[in-house]
């Protein structure tokens, strides 16, 4: 079946707190572990990017998933295309919380959060590049009023 | 992929007049390295594609479309190409028949060249109606690693709504969008927009045609980072020749 990712933008639907977004991300590790599926989760300021890549129908049928729950809105998708090879597989979903210069600076290079890091030493392509867009500010969703940033 | 003949054989075969390859540079502006080269066919002396292509209908050309990404290829890796390799394609080898391809896959793996260094440039004109049958063959060579470049973006049938069915890893501005724009305002709101759209996708915008350093300066001013033209290298006759880097628009 043809590997793909699927790249996406939201909001918390309200301030989200660090328990909550554990609880998910623990839900998350577990399931997508089973779907082969790996990827990232980042959480900017009340803001989602997610990177979902696997098998093309699982990821399909999570994204649909995910679009439903309302812990989040304004979800969109910004890509959706085949891949050559995971960005993220040793992942079964990274996680980062933090504030964009941290996540430029580790985008970069700077192994700013060490080299347990899902950022670290990610392969240049469209993950990346779309992970520098949305620190830069771009797709940056809010709760209500979702408008890509300048 | 299937056996084919050695590449002379199938020149002659095709009828084609004897052409080889000129390599020109193309730069990234912040890290002032090559980041690729595009590979331009020319005649056995050097002499101008104009030359060879003259007098060519559109049946040899694809034929030498064909026959001729192998033989760059082959080029590239005996000059010990360190970097990214651009090829042309015309759109229709691209879409509609893949089997067009397989002999350029089978020198990439036959000259060492792995398919992630391989970068396919097309142009989007009219010959594509279908955008998103397009769109699903050009992203069986994305899986294989293979990135697209849409030429000429910007102009004529190739505009921003191309981006609504496909998102190619590179897009290289229209030479015409380019000239003069240091001073041109039209022209600076056109590209501005493309670069902005470009960012939001993760696209790469590669600016060709660059002969000034105005230009240059303006376009690396709205983060346009991948440069070729004169001004940085002219294309090498078989050879993969170096680059200048415009000092004062180095960027931090
Ligand atoms: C921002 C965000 C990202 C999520 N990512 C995933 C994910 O990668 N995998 C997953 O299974 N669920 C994810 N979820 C949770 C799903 O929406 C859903 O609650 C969960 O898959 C249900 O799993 P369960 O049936 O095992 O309880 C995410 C939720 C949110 C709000």
């Amino acid at each position: 079946m043809t590997l793909i990712h699927c790249i996406y933008a939201s909001a918390a639907s309200r301030p989200i707190a660090e328990r909550e977004l554990q609880a998910i991300l623990e839900r998350s590790r577990v399931n997508n572990a089973g779907l082969d599926i790996t990827g990232m989760l980042l959480h900017v300021e009340g803001s989602f990017f997610q990177v979902l890549e696997g098998p093309a129908e699982r990821v399909a049928a999570l994204f649909d998933r995910i679009s439903q729950d309302e812990r989040h809105e304004g979800v969109v998708e910004i890509i959706r295309e085949p891949l050559p090879r995971r960005a993220f597989g040793q992942w079964s979903m990274g996680f980062v919380s933090a504030r964009p210069p941290e996540v430029l600076a580790a985008i970069g290079g700077n192994d700013f959060f060490g080299a347990r890091s899902c950022l670290e030493g990610l392969d240049a392509g469209r993950a990346k590049k779309l992970l520098t867009a949305f620190a830069r500010g771009r797709w940056r969703r809010q709760s209500g009023s979702a408008v890509a940033g300048a | 992929m299937a056996a084919r003949p050695l590449i002379e054989g199938t020149v002659l075969a095709g009828g084609l007049p004897a052409f080889s390859y000129a390599f020109q540079p193309i730069i990234s502006a912040s890290t002032r390295t090559i980041h690729a080269y595009e590979a331009l066919v020319r005649g056995p002396a050097g002499e101008g594609a104009g030359s060879v292509l003259a007098g060519l209908d559109a049946d040899r050309v694809n034929v030498l479309d064909r026959v001729g990404r192998p033989l760059a290829i082959a080029q590239a890796a005996r000059l010990g190409l360190p970097c990214l390799l651009h090829l042309n394609c015309q759109p229709h080898s691209l879409a509609d028949q893949p089997q067009d391809m397989a002999p350029t896959l089978a020198a990439a793996r036959a000259h060492g060249i792995a398919l992630e260094r391989l970068v396919f440039e097309a142009t989007e004109d009219q010959a594509i109606r279908d955008h998103d049958a397009f769109a699903k063959t050009v992203n069986g060579y994305r899986a294989l690693g293979i990135k697209i470049a849409i030429d000429d973006f910007g102009a004529g049938y190739s505009g921003l709504n191309l981006l609504a069915h496909f998102q190619p890893d590179i897009v290289k501005l229209d030479l015409d969008l380019v000239r003069g724009i240091a001073s041109h305002g039209p022209r600076q709101a056109i590209v501005q927009a493309i670069v902005n759209a470009c960012f939001d996708l993760g696209i790469e915008v590669i600016a060709e045609g660059i002969e000034g350093i105005e230009e240059y300066r303006w376009l690396t001013g709205v983060g346009v980072e991948l440069f070729q033209g004169y001004l940085f290298g002219r294309p090498g006759f078989e050879s993969l020749p170096g680059a200048s880097f415009p000092g004062e628009a180095a960027t931090p």
